[in-house]
């Protein structure tokens, strides 16, 4: 930033400051708002210990269809976290000014879902005392350990991208607040890392977060492009196709941003937080959400349009069963409800006002979460070998009430973690609101 | 499940053979008869291929429960079928029709017995006919014996049957028997199957240009073609008979499907340099945190503050 000097004002600094502090804090609506999660969640954690006491066979999976609920699950959290590499990566990259107030809302989704994503899946495995042996034996020539390493890899990017801008929010906060909990303050004194604003600080804060914004999208690229080929390196119809990857990435983006349009919808409203997060910022998220589902539109109609052109034998039933068989209604649900429609309707800005822009995004998170459904099941119904006298539960998958309650549990602890994140500290960047890049005259003349 | 049986339902209506009545099994298939009299073993070994194949449609017999699919499965212990012979029943069973599944891949004809053995049992005043002897040179109470030979000249495999009758070596003639050879996965039938001659013997042609182990040999079974009349009797030899083949263990060299030592190395490199490389910048920018904590010990000066 040669010629500019980068600068913070101090009465706006103030003002946001004032605003983003105020709802800090654990208040009596927060722990009644914990407890009514925890109490919901020890109900699932109860029926993850049935699973673990009895195993998978308390699962609607068996030897045909051996993914379901849980990997299904698996992708989309994974496509939610994707969210923090499409507004810090790609949008700040772009120099996007608009995402300033929602980028750590999106750092703090990528954080709590690609924390849980690995949990998810854990819960799909009959075994998970082994799941040890995955690094001590894994192969590098399976995706599965490729899945591993990405998933690990990008959640420690995002919580860094979620944790450096913090810093120096922390300290500011420091400064100001006397009426925090000793623990809590104990909490941002750690992690405000003795920052002084000093212009060194700055430097060094700035070229972290720079090597980790790019660092961050082909790390992004990478995990989700893997979750594909968990099914794309398999020769199976619905699975066999060589668009899968940025398929499944686009496809994260649409889920990513709908997501966060509700979370940014929530906490405008319960934070009064309507000057930054204002109807602007959701003008431009709705044309962001627009772009992505125009994106991932086309891959679908690549992904399913050629199959369906050509009818191959198995592909041919696959296609089958998705467009007026078995899984037709979630089929049509998933592409009418959660992305034609959405293309359309956000054409009027008024669809783009934030109340009509998160009824649609619900929509469209609510589809994402059915299209991963629709992507890992029906092709496991259909396997190559021909297959008789199978009992029909094999064919057939249908999740049982475990299954469903796990899966519940894990989208509430992902919740809980968010929860936690958006109360414990700032959910707005105070310092990066009130930054101001002045003209350094000074330097030029000499 | 509703859905899957109504499907089934739409399914058999829209193939048309609802309207289908009875089920015509052909004349010379009706006469078939078990060659072994039905014992409470060969039920037993029936009861369990039922409990895994047969009750999730036809149900328990004699509780008349089977699952409501149209046709109607039926009862097994039912009159739907004790009115049928063995053979109709072994028909049905091996064939099936419309939503009753073909099970001739899945149960061998011993398999099939036993079932029919087991639903025997709840027919009562069944009396079981056994089918007669089939002609042949092999003396009653004679025990069977096989051998596996090989002609370099005539490059022929050959299958020699001898009976054993108290001493007395009788050549059973014939009789058709088939050889496979064993390769990595299952097994090759080799030529046509073909029967034994006036001294026993049946000649099966070899091609000796065919693979084998390091040293040429390949390991060739002989066994009856009519398991069910002359038994499982089989003859297993390794005959020095193919090319010697040196080919590397599928697991010798560097594969996608070897252990993690042995896979290949541009994708190991791939791995290795993408988490090498991006590590090595999370570790960077975990250091310079480090020197942002150090750098909280400097004074700011006045004129390098940045909020003002």
């Amino acid at each position: 930033m040669s010629g500019e000097k980068f600068r913070l004002n101090k009465t706006k600094l103030d003002k946001i400051a004032t605003d983003v502090l105020r709802p800090v804090g654990f208040t009596r609506g927060f722990h009644n708002w914990m407890a009514f999660l925890t109490v919901a969640l020890v109900a699932c954690l109860y029926a993850y210990y049935i699973q673990f006491d009895k195993g998978l066979i308390v699962t609607g999976m068996r030897d045909m269809v051996s993914w379901g609920m849980y990997i299904a699950n698996f992708v989309f959290f994974v496509a939610t976290a994707l969210v923090g590499m499409l507004i810090s990566g790609v949008c700040g990259l772009l120099g996007y000014k608009w995402i300033k107030p929602v980028s750590r809302i999106a750092e703090m989704i990528a954080v709590s879902f690609a924390a849980v994503a690995g949990l998810v899946i854990v819960s799909d495995m009959g075994r998970p005392e082994r799941l040890l042996n995955v690094f001590l034996y894994g192969r590098v020539q399976s995706p599965i350990l490729w899945d591993v390493t990405v998933v690990t890899t990008y959640l420690v990017i995002s919580s860094l991208l979620y944790l450096l801008p913090l810093i120096p929010d922390l300290a500011i906060a420091r400064g100001r607040d006397n009426k925090m909990p000793k623990w809590q303050s104990m909490v941002y004194e750690l992690l405000s890392f003795k920052w002084t604003h000093h212009p060194k600080q700055y430097k060094l804060l700035f070229k972290s977060i720079r090597i980790l914004t790019v660092l961050v999208i082909p790390t992004a690229f990478a995990i989700h492009t893997v979750t594909s080929w968990l099914m794309a390196v398999t020769p199976r119809a619905g699975w066999d196709s060589t668009v899968f990857g940025p398929y499944f990435l686009t496809g994260a983006f649409v889920t990513g941003m709908a997501a966060l349009v509700i979370a940014v919808f929530v906490i405008r409203n319960s934070y009064r937080l309507r000057e930054y997060l204002n109807d602007d910022v959701f003008d431009k998220m709705g044309k962001l959400l627009q772009l992505v589902c125009v994106v991932y539109f086309y891959f679908n109609l690549n992904e399913f349009l050629v199959p369906a052109y050509k009818m191959k034998g198995a592909d041919a039933i696959h296609i089958h069963e998705l467009f007026v068989g078995k899984h037709a209604v979630m089929f049509w649900f998933t592409q009418l409800a959660g992305l034609i429609l959405p293309i359309f309707l956000l054409l009027w800005k008024k669809m783009r006002s934030p109340i009509n822009l998160m009824v649609i995004s619900l929509f469209v998170l609510v589809a994402a979460w059915f299209k991963r459904y629709i992507i890992v099941i029906p092709t496991m119904e259909h396997p190559f070998l021909p297959v008789q006298n199978l009992p029909h539960e094999w064919v057939v998958y249908q999740p049982t009430v475990i299954e469903t309650a796990v899966t519940v549990g894990s989208i509430l602890m992902a919740v809980m973690i968010f929860s936690v994140l958006a109360k414990l500290f700032p959910v707005i960047p105070i310092w990066e609101m009130a930054e101001e890049h002045v003209e350094d005259k000074e330097n030029e003349t000499h | 499940m509703k859905n899957y049986i109504l499907l089934i339902i739409g399914f058999v209506i829209s193939t048309g053979v609802y309207a289908q009545g009875e089920w015509i099994v052909p004349a010379d298939k009706k006469g078939k008869l078990s060659t072994v009299t039905f014992s409470s073993s060969m039920e037993k070994l029936g009861a369990d291929i039922f409990k895994n194949n047969c009750v999730s449609c036809h149900g328990t017999p004699g509780q008349n429960n089977p699952i409501p699919l149209m046709p109607s499965p039926g009862d097994p212990a039912g009159s739907k079928f004790s009115d049928n012979t063995d053979g109709e029943l072994y028909y049905k069973i091996q064939e099936g029709r419309v939503t009753m599944p073909s099970f001739k891949s899945a149960l061998s004809a011993t398999d099939t017995w036993n079932v029919i053995a087991y639903i025997r049992s709840f027919h009562k005043g069944y009396k079981q006919e056994v089918a007669a002897k089939v002609e042949t040179n092999i003396p009653e109470g004679a025990t069977l014996a096989m051998d596996l030979s090989y002609d370099a000249d005539a490059k022929k495999v050959f299958v020699k049957v001898i009976a054993n009758n108290e001493g007395e070596q009788i050549p059973v003639a014939g009789v058709d028997v088939k050889i496979v050879a064993k390769r990595y996965f299952g097994q090759l039938p080799i030529g046509e199957p073909k029967a034994t001659d006036g001294n026993g013997i049946a000649n099966i042609d070899w091609n000796d240009e065919l693979p084998g182990d390091s040293i040429g040999n390949v390991a060739l079974t002989a066994s009856f073609v009519d398991t069910e009349n002359y038994g499982d009797l089989t003859v297993a030899k390794d005959l020095k008979i193919a090319v010697a083949t040196n080919k590397p263990a599928l697991n010798a060299e560097r594969a996608m499907w070897n252990t993690v030592k042995k896979a290949p190395l541009w994708i190991l490199f791939s791995y290795l340099g993408g988490v090498i490389t991006v590590w090595f910048f999370i570790i960077y920018v975990a250091l310079s945190l480090k020197k942002i904590f150090a750098l909280g010990k400097d004074e700011v000066s006045d004129e390098e503050q940045v909020i003002y």
